[in-house]
């Protein structure tokens, strides 16, 4: 396996770009002019989540969770519990590749094949996964900061059309919807950085990863938030029955008739973020699968992992409404186990066993 | 040369990339495009009708205007169908390129169509996402397909000059403005009612028949011209819920215009003491407050609205020169006092219609929600009897060039 490495800066923008990656077009917290207050909760739900990841990157520093999974399961059920993991995130890049199909088809794309759109940003993920997570990073380090600088500028373009009393009045709603929808969005966006645990391994500093890890999840969930405010400031009510709400925002911006018919905008976001959350996932997959089976290497693994990918996020869902449903409705109650079980459950076992074994001791 | 197959490999690859790309899947060839600028809806006896104003650019260049097929700037063509759809879908039958709705400026709801609600035709317009969400919606008196047909303003395509219209509705602000987003947002928000442009058939004798100080100006559109007729925008049109139910004059739409604060400017009369002179203040800017509370177990609705003004004209027969600055605070209250009998008589017609276009049942909702929550239910009827106060208060900030033409004492 190659050693590579990444600084602490470079694992922070990874995150927050996978973090905003389908959640600047999609929409998770159904519950109107509140839903910014869910993205707000959300954070505080996904702290624990994310505390027992870095418990375990902590315990087991060089290693990854299919590692951590084989030395404390056992090798049997490690097996098998890591290709559940790896399954989970196989699918969870499909998804993503399948919500970024839905999203070009509805808006511009109407006649082109969901396989043709999908196999675009699919294949620019192999190539990137092939390149290693050092040039993802690198990669990830240019699109960043063009995603939020223009995010940052639409939020004065659309100043003329905000209605700020959109937002009232907060809360008025049972406690049950918001927590529910809460927990949505702690399941979508927030708690799939569980991908990462493939990833901290390769960090060069490990002293440093709870502090950017924080800071990333802080940053790309008021990042979140702020997106959510300017979406209901514009939209209103209307942002549950819009499907792709950022979309429909940008839609409105007119500045002088000449800043006009910038909804494209957000198709630049979602490709480029799309792209850093999808390669992401692939990069887990194939290195997770490389490492399960024993193998040297898990490049040549990449492009037939990713026509995988392709396949399912083609064939996995009948129609938008059919992956609209799964990700607003199944994911709350499916992910978790991934997201929070599987990783509680190979740190508690890593405790019950006292491992990792220090054997220089 | 071992070493440069693969760059060869890598050339040849981007070379047949840039072979693919040039020519998307969904690409669409402005040949092959009927760019649609405004899209009428209308009913009657047999069904739902939709009629569309194409630009015809030959038209346009050769500056001719008119609806004629040969040599006009704009094609107008319609078809019948089972839902709007598939009638904008008929149309095609008759067109032969694609119709393109990325253009479109207006959506034009005929009388009879408005009369019976918009929101069986809303989904569609909002659903597809050709239609720009930010085109305007207006009624029609009379047909869609009759307004299309009338030539307006500068632009050769009549449709967009009556957007241009909308956007330069703040020099009177005297009919309010609706757009396919606002639209569905409001048909989505409790406790609001839409309103939208209205524009009728301007003759003088129509005008004149209404009687109302503020109606001669919807004339100013007019042509004349043998055999040509025009449309203007004048008041709005007042819907509960989804469906037409009544009318606003431009007096009234602009009261409403000054609560829901989208007065921008414009001219208000005023009728100066002691002889009855008329002067004509010009507005430079206005803001609305309006806070709902309770009072004796009443729902109660305070504005507050702050004008700006300018003195614009003074009829110097009558009316005294007016330059001292109690005068001008006179001037001032008068304005107030004009400006609050506006905004009451569009309070008072929304009560009339039991159509709450002012939006009190959002701003109960937004800032009273426990009192809203209770009385949800029942807005409807309790809309018409809330108590709406309105206080006005006005100054004028600038007097013009000189302070009068006459001689001076």
């Amino acid at each position: 396996m190659p050693n590579e490495n990444i600084s602490s800066t470079q694992l922070a923008m990874l995150i927050i770009s996978f973090i905003l990656g389908s959640s600047l077009v999609l929409n998770s917290p159904t519950i109107g002019h509140d839903g910014w207050l869910a993205y707000v909760l959300a954070i505080i739900e996904v702290a624990p989540i994310v505390a027992v990841h870095l418990l375990l990157a902590s315990r087991f520093p060089d290693k990854t969770l299919i590692q951590m999974m084989t030395e404390t399961w056992g090798l049997v059920w490690g097996k098998i519990a890591a290709s559940l993991y790896l399954l989970f995130l196989l699918q969870l890049g499909a998804l993503v590749l399948r919500n970024f199909g839905d999203f070009f088809q509805a808006v511009s794309l109407p006649n082109t094949p969901l396989l043709v759109i999908v196999s675009l940003l699919a294949v620019c993920c192999a190539a990137a996964v092939a390149a290693g997570i050092e040039s993802i990073a690198r990669c990830n380090q240019i699109l960043l900061p063009i995603v939020v600088m223009v995010l940052l500028l639409t939020i004065p373009m659309l100043i003329p059309q905000y209605e700020l009393q959109n937002l009232l009045p907060i809360a008025r709603l049972p406690l049950r919807t918001l927590a529910a929808a809460t927990h949505a969005t702690t399941a979508f966006p927030f708690a799939e950085v569980v991908a990462f645990l493939m990833v901290y391994a390769a960090i060069n500093k490990k002293n440093q990863l709870l502090g950017a890890t924080c800071k990333a999840i802080l940053i790309a969930g008021s990042l979140l938030t702020l997106v959510t405010v300017r979406n209901i400031a514009v939209l209103g009510d209307q942002i549950d029955n819009v499907i792709f709400p950022g979309y429909s925002a940008l839609r409105q911006i007119n500045l002088y008739e000449v800043f006009i018919r910038l909804e494209i905008l957000a198709g630049v976001n979602f490709i480029s973020m799309g792209f850093i959350k999808t390669a992401v996932l692939l990069y887990g997959t194939a290195l997770g699968t490389a490492q399960l089976l024993g193998l040297r290497a898990y490049k040549p693994l990449v492009p037939s992992l990713a026509a995988l990918m392709i396949l399912l996020a083609v064939t996995g869902y009948d129609s938008m409404a059919d992956s609209l449903l799964f990700a607003r409705k199944t994911w709350p109650i499916y992910a978790p186990f991934f997201q929070l079980g599987l990783p509680l459950l190979t740190w508690l076992l890593a405790l019950l066993r006292r491992l990792p074994q220090k054997r220089d001791a | 040369m071992i070493k440069a197959k693969p760059q060869m490999a890598v050339l040849l690859l981007l070379l047949g990339i840039s072979l693919v790309l040039a020519g998307c899947w969904d690409r669409q060839e402005l040949n092959d495009l009927a760019i649609v600028a405004a899209l009428g809806i209308d009913s009657d006896a047999q069904g739902l009708y939709v009629t569309v104003q194409l630009v015809r650019p030959q038209g346009v260049q050769s500056g001719a205007s008119s609806n004629d097929p040969q040599n006009g700037a704009y094609w107008v063509i319609g078809a019948r169908g089972d839902s709007i759809f598939d009638a904008i879908r008929n149309v095609s039958l008759l067109s032969s390129r694609k119709l393109f709705f990325s253009h479109t400026q207006l959506v034009v709801l005929g009388e009879e169509t408005a009369t019976q609600g918009f929101s069986q035709h809303l989904d569609f317009l909002i659903r597809d996402p050709e239609i720009r969400s930010e085109a305007f919606v207006l009624v029609v008196k009379g047909t869609a397909a009759d307004f299309f047909t009338c030539h307006a303003g500068f632009n050769p395509i009549s449709s967009f000059s009556y957007a241009e219209l909308i956007t330069n509705r703040g020099t009177t602000s005297k009919f309010p403005q609706m757009t396919l987003s606002k639209l569905s947002r409001q048909n989505l928000t409790p406790g609001i009612d839409p309103v939208v442009t209205l524009a009728e058939l301007s003759s003088p004798q129509a005008a004149a028949a209404k009687g109302l100080p503020f109606n001669l100006d919807s004339g100013t559109m007019q042509t004349e011209a043998e055999g040509e007729k025009s449309y203007a925008y004048g008041g709005a049109a007042v819907f509960r819920g989804d469906q037409l139910v009544g009318e606003l004059t431009t007096h009234e739409a602009r009261g409403l215009l000054w609560m829901l604060n989208e007065v921008e400017s414009g001219i208000v009369v005023v009728t100066a003491l002691p002889n009855g002179g008329k002067v004509s203040v010009e507005i430079l800017g206005a803001q609305a407050q309006t806070k709902p509370q309770m009072r004796d177990g009443r729902i109660t609705f305070a504005t507050s609205i702050q004008v700006e003004a300018r003195l614009g004209a003074i009829d110097a027969r009558t009316a005294p020169a007016m330059w001292r600055p109690e005068q001008l605070q006179e001037l001032a209250n008068l304005l107030s006092e004009q400006v609050r009998l506006e905004t009451l008589s569009a309070v008072q017609k929304a009560q009339a219609l039991e159509a709450d276009i002012l939006g009190l049942g959002q701003m109960l909702r937004q800032q009273q929600p426990h009192i809203w929550e209770n009385v949800e239910a029942e807005w409807v009827h309790i809309f018409p009897e809330v108590e709406v106060e309105v206080a006005v208060a006005a100054c004028i900030k600038d007097l013009g060039l000189i302070i009068s033409i006459l001689p001076q004492e």
